[in-house]
């Protein structure tokens, strides 16, 4: 225990420092692990180690996944989803803000980047909201938390690499994601009500989108939303699996950029495939990292060593979620949410094994942990993008626009945490 | 001048092989999407799927990791928690900055070094996939290259790096 400690304390002081959270985790889960087995089983472990999670076939879904993002991204949907979502919510009090809630949504699901949405958005949503009046805090605020919301509607990066780390069913963990996902716009909608309530000024009342805009903008997002339904539906009817589904989202992604008059060019392509590319690099260099850091850690024996603690304390198995979630929410201010799922995960296994922990719940409540750590200070990762778009807003505006929001995520963490069947209905519908 | 010579070669087989990293990267993620798709439709609607395919997207998924690790780490566009680093990076800058990225090439060095060990041990043992039996050594080996070429592009990377700061200092000096 004692030097896996040691072994947490020099990472996190490392990544704090400033080094590439990859590489620092690496360099500390290779060299723990050669102090305790020599140096010669501590490289082969690690060779070994990249080449399984490097050639592992299941987590080819994570580049075509990106891929289906990236295609969407660079099809210039954001302004349609947009349109959409306020041809259906622009007449209620807070419509605007509404509709920019479900168009990132809808928009972080399939591109899967929160970051990219946050940045999109600010572009697409602020200018229409800054034209009805709406106030910076609100109208950035919920930019900024909006973003979050694709981390648990599937396809999820962090769902699939809890997955890998859990030896969970991917497809299963994507079908658990859709109820929290959809229960977690709901709540943004709650928070935007709430806020329009205590602020009335906040949100002046908008027009609605004439007829002939509304149609065309749910005729444009139509495709997108059949490729999301097939995609999800192939995955929750049984029909294939996740890396099958990865593959033809990928594709069908290509073909609506296609329709939409992108991707007309080679270098259209290769901007698309790069982008891709170099993303799935950044994530696996994270992951390479994480799983010789686990075996270090497994190797030092302190995943057994909490089990014991689990054992003398007689915690059950709702506590030790609790327990965990309140470490992850910590290690949420300051790491993006692969780094907590990869470093927390595996240190708490069998102490989650052993308290009979229903893993897919398990893994639901962490990536919404994860979220929260995306909007809360300091680090709070998408506030920051919205401010490098929006430079003239204040940091502090947005923060406080994103305050309901955290309320409605923890709100949302409790029902979870206390209702797992919200997590675990789907799922035991398709087994 | 010869400094500025030596730096501007530098740079321009930093660029080009750049390039033909993100050409390799996207060439072989491209095909991963189709040989995943055309597998799906086989399988589904021709109860026919490429004979080895999971296989086959296995070693692309590889090749795609390290041609893009390749373009990641030339940039170094890596993951970082930006908390704390300011104040420390304003004690002495340049110190940091050599010293965050010497560890990031050592350890990209460690990578490459087991990598390349990997497929020393896998061309020994003529270990091979089970479907296709395709000599592993080849992928390992492949791997381990685009590594290797990964850490050239990180030094290579660093040297335009420090040459720029040095000549950017020298001009404001003058």
């Amino acid at each position: 225990m004692t030097t896996a400690l040691i072994g947490f304390a020099v990472l996190l002081t490392l990544c704090f420092a400033g080094f590439r959270v990859g590489f620092a985790t690496l360099i500390v889960g290779a060299a723990g692990f050669s102090l305790e087995r020599g140096l010669g089983a501590g490289l082969a472990m690690t060779g070994q180690q990249i080449i399984e999670a490097g050639t592992n076939y299941n987590l080819s879904v994570i580049p075509l996944f990106i891929l289906m993002g990236v295609f969407i991204y660079r099809s210039d949907i954001s302004r349609d989803l947009y349109d959409a979502a306020q041809a259906g919510f622009g007449h209620f009090k807070g419509g605007l803000a509404m509709a920019t809630v479900i168009a990132c949504g809808g928009f972080s699901a399939v591109c899967g980047s929160t970051l990219a949405t946050a940045a999109t958005m600010s572009k697409v949503a602020m200018p229409q909201m800054k034209a009805f009046n709406y106030s910076d805090r609100l109208a950035a605020g919920t930019i900024a938390a909006g973003g979050t919301l694709g981390i648990m509607i599937p396809p999820s990066v962090p769902l699939v690499i809890y997955g890998i780390i859990a030896e969970q069913d991917i497809g299963l963990l994507f079908t658990a994601g859709i109820l929290p996902g959809l229960m977690l716009v709901s709540l943004f909608l709650v928070a935007v009500m709430v806020s329009v309530r205590l602020d009335p000024t906040s949100a002046p009342p908008s027009g609605d989108l004439e007829p002939a805009r509304k149609k065309e903008a749910i005729r444009r997002t139509l495709p997108v939303l059949l490729l999301f339904i097939f995609v999800l539906g192939g995955i929750y009817g049984g029909g294939f699996t996740a890396t099958e589904a990865s593959g033809i989202g990928a594709f069908g992604a290509a073909i609506i950029a296609i329709t939409r008059g992108h991707l007309r060019n080679i270098a259209e392509w290769r901007r698309c495939l790069v982008e891709a590319a170099t993303t799935t690099s950044k994530i696996f260099i994270v992951l390479f990292g994480a799983v010789v850091f686990t075996q270090f850690i497994n190797l030092s024996g302190m995943p057994y060593d909490l089990l014991d603690f689990v054992d003398d304390t007689e915690m059950n198995a709702v506590q030790l979620v609790a327990f965990i979630a309140l470490i992850a929410l910590l290690m949420g201010m300051v790491f993006e949410s692969i780094g907590i799922v990869v470093l927390l995960v595996p240190v708490f296994l069998p102490a989650l094994a052993a308290t009979d922990v229903n893993m897919i719940w398990f893994g639901i409540i962490i990536v919404l942990v994860t979220e929260i750590g995306l909007i809360s200070p300091p680090i709070g990762m998408n506030a920051f993008v919205v401010k490098s778009v929006l430079p003239d807003v204040k940091l502090g505006d947005i923060f406080r626009g994103i305050g309901p929001y955290i309320v409605a995520l923890f709100v949302g963490l409790l029902l979870v945490y206390f209702v797992p069947s919200i997590a675990t209905l789907l799922p035991n519908l398709t087994r | 001048m010869a400094h500025k010579g030596q730096s501007g070669l530098v740079q321009t087989v930093l660029l080009k092989t750049i390039t033909a990293l993100e050409n390799v990267s996207s060439l072989v993620i491209f095909i991963m999407m189709i040989i995943t798709f055309v597998d799906v439709i086989g399988r589904y609607f021709f109860t026919a799927p490429i004979f080895g395919a999971s296989e086959m997207i296995s070693a692309l998924l590889a090749i795609t990791i390290f041609a893009g690790l390749g373009v990641t780490n030339a940039r170094d566009d890596h993951i970082v928690v930006e908390l704390f680093d300011g104040p420390i990076r304003r004690i002495a800058p340049r110190t940091y900055n050599i010293i965050v990225q010497v560890f990031s090439v050592f350890a990209m060095s460690l990578v490459a070094y087991v990598l390349f060990e990997n497929a020393w041990e896998h061309h020994h043992q003529n270990a091979r996939t089970f479907v296709l039996e395709f000599p592993l050594f080849i992928i390992t080996g492949l791997v381990a290259l685009l590594a290797i070429i990964s850490v050239l592009s990180m030094i290579s990377g660093i040297i335009v790096h420090v040459r720029k700061t040095s000549e950017a200092e020298h001009e404001a000096f003058e």
